[in-house]
């Protein structure tokens, strides 16, 4: 175990990973911490600050954090950053002008930290400055990996705290990075166990740190094995986690909500992190390539490639989301400016996506509808794309046509793996009935083209119901009374409403206005703490992680208003962009 | 396979008073010095001084029961011993009777009624009886009339039957007339010139099939091409479905003596044929195929051309016509090709993949000929061979190469398109090998090296996403797929066992371990012989579309649409 993080934190990059868990594990050890690292903002070579009594004596410790090995270049180099630089501006800024005033007497201990070790031609000076720097006022420590690896298990992940079968699962979780689907699976059972019977505020913060350094350790992990699937099912599970732990937390300004609040921030830039590792930095460059994210499933069936591809784009559709979300919240024109373009990328590359990779032009699991609205959902109220959406979801409707009448690859119900293979396992109108028997993706383009204009699909979708789908239910699900409390932990899909006889007949309006007068005022999706408190993105993730449907209240805002005028040249206003919050 | 020992008379005697005497029937025997059936002549023997009863054993429910191949062991025994065996004209009958009977549909069923025809010349007075037996109604002499007749070369006595009955005794007469031997021209042509008036469209269709064939089993040694034409114009008229049969027949068996028109005039009189009649089609068929690769090909594939978009029948019943299509001048396989595409038709172009069973390259010259397609024309023929040869990759670059040689640029930018979007995206190795023998000098080099360069660009770029592996299915995924793929090979090779004729023939042994086998036999001498064999592996592979995996509705939907389109 002791490897494990011994390893993990040497391969923590300071920015935004080793700053990030060292104020909660300084928490943990009893460190009152009174200052955080900032991003943007001069820090005058201290990363955290935080007060300790150590011998009966109130003490104040100054961190500065480096990442891996204290090597010649990162002790001396030229760079600002660099830790000579640091303790230096430690020494001479810090010291002199920023430390509390009710702090200023206190004996000062300057802690270097860094996730690796001193490397021996750097020894010598590192030693040499300590002693010339030295006082009884002023003294130095080292924290390397070692130590640091210690701290972890001594405090926040003690047995007492972390019990052997969580640890278990969680070494399991971490040695099984290749094969994803177990790994995820542990990670599962583990943060079940961490979980459990937490009840008070105090588990609650310590629970929700234990989950974000263990997810942390998963990336770390997966990043180094260069496969982060499972890092970012996991960092998925970590923010709903989070979520329900903080939810009694939200609106209230105690210290442990304080607490909790900046493990839900830490959460979510890790599940950022992660997304950006796995989409920005491995999926987008290949994403431009006709057939190469196909090709990289490295499959012999296309049932491989089909939900491989699915799942990628309801994936950049969350992140679109969140980044949506960022923009929302962003103050500043340049921050502005840097959300937008953020959108502009994921949406670019959803498209570069589809354009190259034609099985994202049908999907052969009826749930994949999540994924397509979670990018709808992204594409129609960041307002890009119009034309590539209406394009993409007319030929979706046409291969609709052509598998159902033919009875070929159309989407179906099925589940189990076998049964997708084999389908479809009969050419009859009895098996189709079967495969197909309700289907939440149909209405869901139903609604879509006909709002884009699309009045042919929209005919073809009808023709559809009338003839060869006839006693297929479409549908549309909302939350329920029952939904808050299920939605974030569990994956259980019998909470929430479905809104049965969607009606197509009276062509695409009336379809929009059906939709938009269920979702007006619904107090149930109104009432869901996400949506309350303005991180409607988790209920996204929720739909993603545990294949819900993704609640209409997302897209109907965006779409109802202009059924069949909305263009590539429309613009959607900012307020009407914001989404859920708009409905 | 050893050979028996020849059982002593005694033997055989006793074996047929223990009613075991059919499975020694069932078994090889050794022959004599001069290769004679010696089993055979000891039990015609044994018949002739009634200590056996051939009939009765013939009769008996072992013999009924016997198997298909263990009863032509027998018949055999019985064809070589009928010839040899002394007894009333009637018992020969009958038991020929029942062999010919228990052979059912086996074209060597009838090989007992050769044996009765030799035994009927050693014994013309009971030959005699059975014609007198047969113009008095006995319904078994009836039967083997025609065998009397021939034997005893009675040439005034077949005609005279055949003008004095119209039911089948005039037929017997008929069919007795053509197997004769003639002593001279002249007798051979008046009997031919005799029975032409049976050919009339007033006779009964059986009549004038039997009168066909007789006529014209006379009429061929004369060499006489007029003749010839004159029996074929009379059977042509409005010919029902038995007289179309005998058409066919003689279309294969004396097309010598035919000359082109006499085969198109049969064969314009062939496409009224009934495509349910298989027997039809398999004589059709032996004559189709006789006639490809002769001066008459041309004939031959203009009709299967217009039988075939007549009738929707499957290319498969002529199984001749279609292995030596399939197996012979590949050029004329390529201009058939082009020729059914660019009809279009379905019942035409779904028989294509039946012929073009290798992905090897075809010769594609682009002719002169060909030179008057229009540009839709070339697009419309390369875009039927993607939709029925896409998983013939080679082939498809053929027809591919094909276009781009056309020097007409709006076909030779389609073909460029098609070729890298349809299969240079779906396959990589023996059709990019195929390319790449396209010379320099090739009018459709430079446009086949843009291909390759595009083909190489596309390949490059898959590169870019080689570290994805979170992308890659999960081990239980991959288990899933594999056993589903082992069960479908497992029962695609069942399958193939089950229709196999070898496997039906053979004793099968399966090796679980070595790779040579050793056995013994008994040789001649009644000594072990080792034969050793050394065991060799056989497989077969072809190139999986990428296309199928990436996308296999779309790809599915192109092909479909390829096939389906319409030439406006």
């Amino acid at each position: 175990m002791k490897l494990l993080f011994r390893d993990y934190l040497s391969s923590l990059r300071e920015r935004e990973e080793l700053d990030a868990i060292l104020p909660d594990l300084l928490s943990e050890l009893g460190y009152t911490v009174f200052s955080r690292p900032q991003r943007g903002t001069s820090q005058a070579g201290v990363d955290v600050a935080a007060v300790l009594r150590e011998d009966g004596e109130r003490k104040v410790f100054l961190f500065t954090i480096k990442q891996g090995d204290i090597t010649r270049q990162s002790w001396g180099g030229d760079s600002p950053q660099s830790l000579r630089a640091s303790l230096q501006q430690i020494l001479d800024n810090y010291l002199q002008n920023r430390l509390p005033k009710g702090l200023q007497g206190l004996k000062v201990v300057i802690c270097i930290v860094f996730g690796g070790d001193v490397q021996e031609q750097v020894r010598a000076d590192l030693t040499g400055f300590e002693k010339a720097h030295s006082t009884e006022r002023i003294s130095f420590d080292e924290w390397n990996g070692d130590k640091l690896a210690e701290l972890l298990l001594n405090g926040i992940l003690r047995e007492e705290l972390m019990p052997k079968e969580t640890r278990s699962h969680f070494q399991k979780a971490v040695a099984m990075l290749e094969e994803p689907t177990i790994s995820v699976s542990h990670f599962r059972k583990f943060a079940q166990l961490l979980t459990k019977g937490v009840d008070s505020d105090k588990s609650r913060v310590r629970v929700a740190r234990q989950l974000f350094i263990a997810t942390q350790v998963l990336f770390v992990w997966g990043r180094d094995a260069d496969n982060l699937e499972a890092a970012y099912q996991a960092s998925e599970l970590l923010l709903l986690n989070i979520w329900e732990l903080t939810k009694p937390h939200q609106g209230k300004s105690t210290a442990a909500s304080r607490s909790i609040q900046f493990v839900l921030t830490f959460s979510i830039q890790l599940h950022l992190s992660v997304a950006n590792e796995f989409l920005v930095r491995k999926v987008f460059p290949a994403a431009k390539h006709r057939d190469a994210i196909g090709m990289a499933v490295r499959s012999r069936t296309s049932v491989d490639v089909n939900l491989a591809l699915f799942d990628l784009l309801g994936r950049i559709g969350l992140l679109g989301c969140w980044h949506w979300w960022l923009a929302s919240l962003s103050t500043g024109d340049e921050a502005q400016e840097l959300a937008l373009k953020g959108l502009d990328e994921v949406a670019e590359a959803g498209v570069q996506l589809i354009r190259n990779n034609s099985a994202l032009l049908l999907p052969l699991q009826d749930q994949h509808a999540i994924d397509i609205a979670l990018f709808l959902t992204f594409l129609v109220n960041s307002n890009r794309n119009a034309k590539d959406v209406r394009n993409w979801l007319s030929e979706m409707v046409e291969r609709l046509s052509y598998t159902v009448q033919l009875h070929g690859k159309y989407p179906c119900t099925l589940s189990d793996y076998s049964d997708l293979l084999a389908h479809p396992r009969a050419r009859t109108d009895e098996y189709r009935k079967e495969a197909l028997p309700g289907s939440i993706l149909i209405p869901l383009l139903a609604a879509f083209v006909s709002a884009l204009g699309d009045g042919e699909s929209f005919e073809a979708i009808v023709s559809l119901k009338k003839d060869a789908l006839k006693e297929c239910t479409f549908q549309f699900w909302t939350p329920g009374p029952d939904t808050e409390s299920r939605l974030y932990m569990s994956n259980g899909h019998d909470h929430g409403v479905a809104l049965l006889e969607v009606s197509l007949e009276n062509g695409g309006a009336d379809l929009l206005n059906w939709i938009h007068e269920g979702c007006v005022n619904d107090a149930d999706f109104e009432g869901l703490s996400a949506i309350k408190y303005n991180f409607w993105p988790i209920v996204l993730t929720a739909c993603r992680h545990h294949r819900m449907p993704v609640p209409p209240h997302f897209w109907i805002g965006s779409i109802h208003d202009a059924p069949g005028s909305k263009t590539e040249e429309q613009t959607i206003t900012t307020e009407e962009s914001l989404g859920p919050s708009s409905v | 396979m050893a050979l028996a020992p020849v059982p002593s008379d005694e033997e055989i005697v006793a074996l047929f008073e223990a009613g075991t005497l059919v499975a020694e029937l069932t078994t090889y025997h050794e022959r004599d010095e001069d290769g004679d059936n010696l089993f055979a002549a000891r039990c015609a023997a044994l018949h002739n001084s009634r200590r056996i009863d051939l009939v009765a054993v013939v009769k008996s429910e072992a013999f009924t029961a016997l198997t298909p191949s263990r009863f032509f062991t027998a018949q055999h025994v019985f064809v070589a011993a009928i010839p040899d065996i002394e007894s009333p004209h009637r018992e020969l009958m009958e038991l020929c009777d029942l062999l010919v009977e228990k052979g059912g549909a086996d074209l060597a069923a009838n090989q007992p009624n050769a044996a009765i025809r030799i035994w009927f010349a050693k014994h013309p007075n009971e030959a005699a009886s059975v014609v007198r037996e047969a113009l008095d109604g006995d319904e078994l002499s009836r039967k083997y009339m025609t065998f009397a007749l021939q034997a005893e070369q009675l040439i005034e006595t077949s005609l005279e039957i055949a003008a004095q009955f119209s039911d089948e005794r005039r037929l017997s007469a008929i069919a007795a007339l053509g197997w004769m031997d003639y002593p001279d021209a002249g007798i051979r042509k008046s009997t031919a010139e005799a029975l032409l008036c049976y050919l009339d469209a007033s006779e009964p269709d059986l009549t004038r099939a039997n009168a066909l064939q007789g006529i014209l089993k006379i009429a061929e040694p004369l060499s006489a091409p007029d003749l010839i034409s004159k029996i074929i114009a009379a059977a042509v008229v409005t010919p029902g479905d038995q007289t179309l049969h005998s058409l066919s027949v003689v279309l294969w068996l004396n097309a010598k003596a035919f000359r082109s028109e006499d085969k198109a005039e049969v064969l314009n009189a062939l496409k009224s044929l009934n495509p349910t009649n298989k027997g039809t089609l398999d004589q059709l068929d032996h004559a189709l195929s006789q006639m490809v690769s002769g001066p008459d090909e041309a004939i031959a594939l203009d009709f299967l051309r217009d039988l075939l978009l007549a009738h929707d029948i499957s290319i498969e019943l002529f199984d001749s016509l279609e292995h030596k299509l399939r197996n012979g001048d590949p050029q004329r396989l390529f201009r058939l090709m082009i020729e059914w595409f660019l009809i279009g038709k379905r019942s035409l172009c779904e028989k294509i993949p039946s012929l073009i069973v290798e992905d090897r390259p075809l010769p594609n010259d682009f002719t002169p000929e060909d030179a008057k397609l229009t540009a839709k024309q070339i697009i419309f023929i390369f875009r039927k061979a993607l939709g029925y040869l896409f998983i013939k990759p080679v082939v498809c670059c053929s027809v591919l190469v094909w276009a781009l040689r056309s020097g007409n640029d709006e076909a030779q930018t389609g073909a460029l398109v098609h070729l890298f979007d349809i299969i240079l995206v779906s396959y990589g190795g023996d059709a990019s090998d195929y390319l790449r023998t396209i010379a320099d000098g090739d009018p459709a080099y430079p446009l086949v090296v843009k291909a390759l360069a595009k083909q190489h660009n596309y390949h490059e770029k898959l590169k870019s996403a080689d570290n994805l592996k979170e992308l890659v299915p999960s081990e239980f995924q991959r288990a899933i797929t594999s056993k589903r793929s082992h069960d479908e090979i497992t029962e695609a090779h069942k399958n193939a066992q089950r229709k196999s004729v070898l496997l039906n023939l053979v004793t099968r042994q399966v090796i679980l371990y070595g790779h040579r086998t050793r056995s013994y036999v008994f040789g001649p001498d009644g000594k072990h012989k080792t034969v050793d064999m050394e065991m060799h592996s056989f497989s077969t592979s072809f190139e999986m579309p990428r296309g199928d995996i990436l996308d296999p509705v779309g790809l599915g939907h192109y092909l479909l649409v390829f096939r389906a389109e319409k030439f406006l």
